[in-house]
């Protein structure tokens, strides 16, 4: 689609944004010892998947039914008592479309100040049609508090329009450019211990790539202990060959996602879905792998 | 000066901070020096990468944006250190932390980033410019009162979150 084309192509908006990712750099290290608590809350981490993308439904629906209640009590020819009601109920389902549309910014910021290149420059744009539209409908609910009630039925249409227009970019950025797919790539399910390199080859502080089946996974060592994860982060492919173990957690080197290096586990977002992770055992000198990730989901696309 | 250069010289100049600190004790009052200096030259160097180095290599995208996320889990880290009071029995592991942070940054930066990838063209001359304005900006920096104050309250800010 040429819009989203033309969009990502947008450099002059990469200079503001990473200005405002200062600010929200600040904002979200104001929060203290509470930072990791609140983001992950925010990512989604405690749910597997983004949070944005259903409070973003949710404003969505809220406001089309605003629309369709607004359309019911425009008709003419409608009995008073049901111009009232929808009315009433339009006010009613546009206050939980301003209260979800909130949380949809709040959380999209969160998700988008981790992201890059055309991503970010799409992700831009639909936020700030979006705290348009949001705007729109603070407006139009004063409007309707104030008995405005036409003037507010058509500002809420305006900002309609915006948030489907907005809504189709935020589409592009899940459907196209995978943001908050795991992008951990192919993963493997090995039943049997397999052995994929001698441990003296393994140096602490230098992380391997070997290749099993197909797929990369990425070896730390530890001391005697070896940890074996997927080669690619799941928030945005992150090479983790060129990430390090602190204290216990496989740190992403790009935008510093902790996972827990015996079981893959998100520790701190902005990852949502866990690393691959392999269990490991040493025989004669010799590192094995067995086990990953047997996702159902991911069945047929990529599971080897 | 070749913009390379004054990349990595700056690089050693952070390097050797990192190591200062390192082998100073925790609470003294000269590992605390020796940390104020590193976080003048840290803003430096960000401001010369973020106003300098980055804009000219702007179409290695892909790299100028990780090396921007780098920046900001730097940034977190170093927030996270600033609100670990030095006498905490976790401060040595959150410097630790960081400096790692910090230290990946440097590195992947040398390997990906110097000398600048396809498709950045820059001729020996445009590194030469480019380098000579690094070079006075860092200078520049480190000899503005404002600049130190503004880092300084800025960490007082950081510690007091």
């Amino acid at each position: 689609m040429w819009v989203l084309a033309v969009l990502g192509r947008q450099e002059w908006l990469d200079r503001p944004s990473y200005r405002l990712e200062h600010v929200l750099t600040f904002v979200f290290n104001a929060l203290g010892g509470t930072r990791d608590r609140v983001t992950n809350v925010l990512h989604g981490v405690w749910l597997g998947h983004p949070l944005h993308p259903s409070l973003a439904s949710l404003a969505t629906g809220s406001i089309a039914t605003t629309v369709a209640l607004d359309a019911l009590s425009v008709l003419p020819g409608r009995p008073a008592a049901e111009v009232r009601d929808a009315s009433r109920f339009a006010r009613r389902a546009l206050g939980v479309g301003i209260l979800a549309n909130a949380g949809a910014a709040v959380t999209g910021v969160t998700d988008w100040q981790h992201t890059h290149e055309q991503s970010r420059r799409i992700g831009l744009v639909h936020g700030v049609l979006n705290t348009v539209a949001m705007g729109l409908y603070g407006l139009s609910w004063w409007d309707r508090r104030r008995g405005r009630h036409l003037r507010g039925v058509a500002v809420t249409a305006v900002g309609y329009g915006i948030t489907l227009a907005s809504a189709y970019l935020g589409g592009a950025l899940v459907f196209e450019s995978g943001v908050g797919m795991d992008q951990s790539g192919k993963r493997l399910g090995l039943p049997e211990w397999t052995p994929v390199l001698p441990l003296q080859e393994l140096a602490e502080g230098r992380p391997q790539r070997v290749q099993v089946d197909g797929a990369g996974l990425i070896l730390y060592r530890s001391g005697e202990k070896v940890t074996a994860v997927g080669e690619y982060c799941p928030h945005l492919a992150a090479p983790m060959v060129d990430g390090w173990i602190d204290r216990g957690r496989v740190v992403c080197p790009w935008h510093g996602s902790r996972f827990d290096m015996d079981s893959g586990e998100v520790l701190r977002g902005p990852a949502v879905t866990p690393l691959p992770c392999y269990q490991t055992r040493l025989v004669d000198g010799m590192v094995e792998l067995r086990g990953g990730e047997q996702n159902p989901v991911r069945v047929g696309r990529g599971v080897a | 000066m070749n913009a390379y250069t004054v990349l990595q010289d700056h690089h050693k100049v952070l390097r050797g901070l990192v190591k200062k600190i390192s082998s100073a004790p925790a609470a003294s009052p000269e590992r605390q020096e020796y940390l104020d200096e590193l976080l003048v030259e840290l803003d430096i160097h960000f401001r010369i990468e973020d106003d300098l180095y980055y804009p000219a290599l702007s179409a290695a995208s892909t790299l100028v944006a990780i090396a921007h996320a780098e920046h900001r889990q730097v940034i977190d880290q170093l927030a996270v250190l600033l609100r670990t009071p030095p006498g905490a029995p976790g401060y040595e592991d959150e410097w630790r932390s960081f400096a790692t942070v910090l230290e990946a940054h440097a590195d992947e930066e040398e390997r990906d980033m110097i000398p600048a990838p396809p498709p950045v063209q820059l001729s020996d001359e445009e590194l030469d410019t480019l380098g000579d304005q690094m070079a006075s900006r860092i200078k520049e920096l480190r000899d503005s009162t404002a600049h130190k104050l503004h880092v300084r309250g800025r960490k007082a800010l950081m510690r007091a979150m």
